[in-house]
């Protein structure tokens, strides 16, 4: 067989190769363990989501007044599990100075308080969402999701599912360390 | 015969009672279409549409409301995908990133169909000689 005819019948082989790797790196995009594909929000300004607190007379969330120094916005409802398994997550960080807000995502409101008094209250103001435009706007998938926003209000991060102390440990605490100062 | 205004009265406002009816038809028919071709993120590979799921629902509502507020389709597809990307099309758009996709079909059917004229041709030749060959 002349070297010419073997690349000739080596194509197809190779091409499948680079399809298959093609098809891999693709799917590598998608988040951790589950089939959420990278947020359309990611790299862009958080968009002004205005909303009620989830406890009366307290004050609402209003993105933009929160521009001038990163946080972590996390969506949760009382009826998601993966948002039990988390919680924790979000007390640790609100324990280690950093600003958490949350949005309550079509929630019975009464419920999703008692989840909080029983749980502890990460949140420095939790909104809700009760038609669930908010999660629109943000581009959810479901819930639980967590985004990190930086001082100009950049969506920096998106996590889609429960956070893991690992993410805590190998994501969030750095990039809000960095986020925090980023001179340091 | 008081009753006679009355009459055409509600006479001369039906055709816009109808016509008010036929919009809201219209409108309905706008919905199911621009559902029909959006992907429900949850369900990944259902339509709007089809898709029973609360995201979905609540985005049917969303796609209502900006239909009876004015916007045209092109403006409602783009709302969305600024929210969730491309992905939510059920049908990728041609652009650079998706060439492979869209063109990579066509560019292995041109390659088999040339392959296939070489070994036709190659096969034909030898034939031609072989035919000579007897003759001969």
């Amino acid at each position: 067989m002349t070297p010419r005819r073997l690349l000739l019948y080596a194509l197809p082989a190779v091409a499948v190769v680079a399809l298959a790797a093609l098809f891999a790196g693709r799917l590598a995009t998608l988040e951790d363990g589950t089939d959420v594909p990278p947020s359309a929000r990611l790299d862009q300004a958080m968009p002004v989501i205005q909303l009620e607190s989830l406890h009366p007379g307290k004050p609402g969330l209003d993105t933009e007044a929160l521009r001038g120094a990163p946080y972590v916005l996390n969506v949760w409802a009382e009826w998601c599990g993966p948002c039990k398994i988390e919680h924790p997550q979000l007390l640790a960080m609100s324990r280690q100075g950093i600003a958490v807000y949350g949005i309550n995502y079509k929630d019975r409101e009464e419920r999703a308080r008692s989840f909080l008094a029983e749980r502890g209250d990460p949140f420095r103001a939790v909104g809700t969402d009760q038609d669930g435009k908010a999660g629109i706007e943000l581009g959810i998938f479901g819930v639980p999701e967590t985004f990190v926003v930086d001082r100009d209000g950049i969506i920096r991060h998106r996590h889609a599912g429960p956070l893991s102390e690992g993410d805590l440990e190998r994501v969030f605490l750095p990039m809000l360390a960095h986020l925090q100062d980023p001179d340091r | 015969m008081r009753a006679v205004p009355a009459v055409i009265g509600i006479l001369l406002l039906l055709p816009a009672l109808a016509s008010h009816a036929s919009a809201a038809e219209d409108s309905d028919a706008r919905v199911r279409a621009l559902a029909a071709e959006l992907r429900c993120v949850v369900c990944q590979n259902q339509s709007l549409l089809d898709s029973d799921a609360d995201l979905a629902k609540d985005m049917r509502v969303l796609i209502r409301e900006r239909v009876d507020a004015g916007d045209t389709d092109e403006a409602i597809v783009a709302f969305l995908v600024e929210r969730y990307g491309d992905f939510i099309l059920l049908q990728p758009p041609f652009k650079p990133a998706t060439w492979v996709l869209w063109l990579g079909p066509l560019a292995f059917l041109v390659l088999a169909l040339a392959l296939a004229r070489t070994r036709l041709r190659r096969a034909r030749a030898s034939r031609d000689r072989t035919d000579e060959a007897d003759a001969a």
